[in-house]
């Protein structure tokens, strides 16, 4: 008897349980384009605090990924400089639509991804690590002594804000000198953090995904089942260079600037952060992670230098008491679980 | 002609000779064992038939195609697939899940295809997932079908490892001690099950310590020592010869039960 009550109210909660997912959804969706936007409208600051936590976590997706095939990622910060040079040059000294630029930049780092990832990606765990850490210094070196072309250590400045898109004659994105800069730079992080998004959750939903996790768990065995592990890895960790290409180019022209030490091994390590703390189980562990540490950072300003210290206490306590990420918490999963509770 | 022809196979690491000059066929539908003392090379030589490892010189030939220096994958989509020594599974996914990706060399859909979960990704998954429902059943897992793999108890890592490889569609499956850690009456299902996979049309080479399974088991085996071949035969002419006994078996062939 209870045994059937039992299945009648699982068999009802589970459709309940995804209509509300859909409703939290479609909540954060209006709060995150609509509500944040108007009622900060008149505080730059937080705007572009929250501006640039959308990019972070766009940034950070593509280090997700990488841990999804078992690579601990820390040269996500030279793949941002990568395409933000090539938003910079491109733009500055070939007079290219910042347009064309983002995709174009996140190819670029795509491309380079490919190249070096054919080499390093054979390397696993702190190997790996260690070669991708070295990687965003020996790339951040390379652009400093690029001479006039990357413009050494004070970098490209001048970069011309994004420029009216528009198609047939219809514009479809206003010039940025235009309208409301901020606002404009902010809608056009929540559209890419929320493709970026999809894609990384379409991916990892689909057999892609399973073919990654497969190659995280044990690449020998996925090889021996005729898996081209060489071809996959390198796939997962292209795409993950193209986020970073992506961000890159963002924030280069959103500052209207950039310079080698935009972009250093403390970045890296900060995506990585992102990741852990959010939770390398879920897709929404990265921007959960960005958006919390970042924000917090932002806050802890009020404490001057004390900043970096509480700052610091607060990420060990997380990796302390919650080593599989914020999201574990899962506070809605908690909530159904209590409800199912017989008696 | 032989479904699998191994000549003058052999693989040096440094000074030391892992593999010397080893030769053999294995017909098809055959039981193939190799046998040998700790280090005798049987697992390198595996290595070598899968293109896990390089060998040093000599080829492997299959279906009359040369083999010897392609990728392992592709060996693996050739249709010669190996399972691993230890319990060699992907822990973090359920039985199902790991039979299911496993059938990876049989999709026709390309990665855009699974990206936009095309109708021949679809197809694909529902091919895959009717057919590892039917590997489950046929290796008797179903009972712990969606049970995480890292939670499975002991006996039925084995089996998983098998129906991963089986997943792959080999023509020639090498098993790597399939026996090794079992007591005798897990022994028997898992001699019935390498039979029964046997009678499916597809070749088994095995690598096995296991005597009074290798003797029951194996249509011929062949006895590795320090890497070459010391001999190749029916099980009753292994038992009876005398190079075996000395470089092999020793003294102890009593308590082997030989």
């Amino acid at each position: 008897m209870s045994s059937v009550a039992k299945g009648t109210r699982r068999g009802v909660g589970a459709p309940n349980r995804a209509v509300s997912i859909r409703i939290v959804l479609g909540v954060f969706l209006i709060v995150y384009l609509i509500v944040l936007p108007s009622y900060f409208a008149e505080s730059r600051y937080i705007l572009r605090v929250i501006t640039t936590a959308s990019v972070l976590s766009f940034i950070s997706l593509g280090v997700w990924l990488t841990f999804t095939i078992g690579r601990i990622n820390i040269g996500q910060g030279a793949f941002a400089l990568i395409g933000g040079y090539a938003t910079a040059i491109l733009s500055t000294k070939f007079g290219v639509s910042f347009w064309v630029c983002l995709p174009l930049s996140g190819l670029i780092a795509g491309l380079t991804g490919i190249i070096f990832g054919l080499g390093i990606l054979r390397l696993k765990g702190v190997y790996f690590a260690m070669i991708t850490l070295s990687l965003t210094e020996a790339v951040r070196l390379g652009f400093l002594s690029g001479g006039d072309f990357t413009g050494g250590a004070p970098g490209i400045s001048n970069i011309p804000l994004p420029d009216e898109l528009g198609l047939f004659g219809i514009t479809l994105i206003p010039d940025f000198g235009k309208v409301d800069t901020h606002i404009a730079f902010y809608y056009l992080a929540a559209v890419l953090l929320i493709l970026g998004l999809a894609v990384i959750w379409r991916i990892s939903s689909s057999r892609l995904g399973w073919i990654f996790k497969s190659l995280q768990q044990d690449e020998e065995l996925s090889r021996s089942v005729g898996i081209n592990v060489a071809r996959y890895r390198v796939m997962a960790y292209a795409i993950c260079c193209f986020y970073g290409g992506i961000g890159g180019a963002f924030f280069t022209v959103s500052q209207q600037s950039i310079y080698p030490s935009v972009f250093g091994v403390l970045d890296s390590l900060f995506f990585i952060l992102y990741c852990f703390l959010g939770g390398l189980a879920f897709v929404a562990g990265p921007i959960v992670g960005a958006f919390l540490l970042f924000i917090l950072f932002e806050l802890l300003h009020e404490f001057q230098q004390y900043q970096q210290l509480i700052y610091s206490l607060l990420m060990i306590s997380i990796m302390l008491w919650l080593p599989n990420g914020l999201l574990s918490l899962r506070l809605p999963a908690a909530f159904w679980r209590s409800r199912n509770i017989r008696d | 002609m032989a479904l699998l022809t191994v000549e003058n196979l052999e693989k040096r690491f440094g000074g030391l000779i892992a593999v010397n000059d080893v030769s053999f066929e294995v017909e098809s539908g055959e039981i193939f064992t190799i046998i040998g003392p700790n280090g005798a090379g049987k697992s390198t030589l595996f290595k070598l038939i899968t293109s896990f490892t390089r060998p040093t010189s000599g080829r492997v030939i299959f279906e009359g195609e040369n083999i010897t220096r392609l990728p392992a994958h592709v060996v693996a989509r050739k249709g010669v697939v190996r399972t691993f020594q230890e319990t060699t599974i992907f822990k973090e996914m359920t039985v199902v899940e790991n039979v299911i990706v496993a059938h990876h060399l049989r999709s026709r859909a390309s990665s855009l295809g699974f990206f936009f979960n095309s109708p021949l990704a679809r197809r694909d998954e529902q091919e895959f997932r009717e057919s590892a429902d039917s590997i489950i059943e046929i290796l008797g897992l179903e009972t712990v079908r969606n049970e995480q793999a890292r939670n499975l108890p002991h006996g039925y890592l084995r089996e998983l490892g098998i129906a991963i490889a089986m997943a792959a569609e080999p023509k020639a499956l090498l098993l790597d001690e399939p026996f090794s850690g079992m007591n005798p009456e897990e022994t028997d299902r898992v001699v019935d099950m390498v039979r029964g996979i046997r009678d499916r049309g597809i070749t088994i080479l095995l690598v096995e310590h296991d005597m009074r399974a290798v003797m029951r088991i194996s249509d011929r085996i062949l006895v590795l020592n320090f890497g070459s071949m010391v001999a190749l035969g029916t099980p009753s002419e292994i038992q009876t010869d005398k190079a075996v006994i000395e470089a092999y078996l020793g003294r102890e062939d009593d308590e082997l039960g030989i």
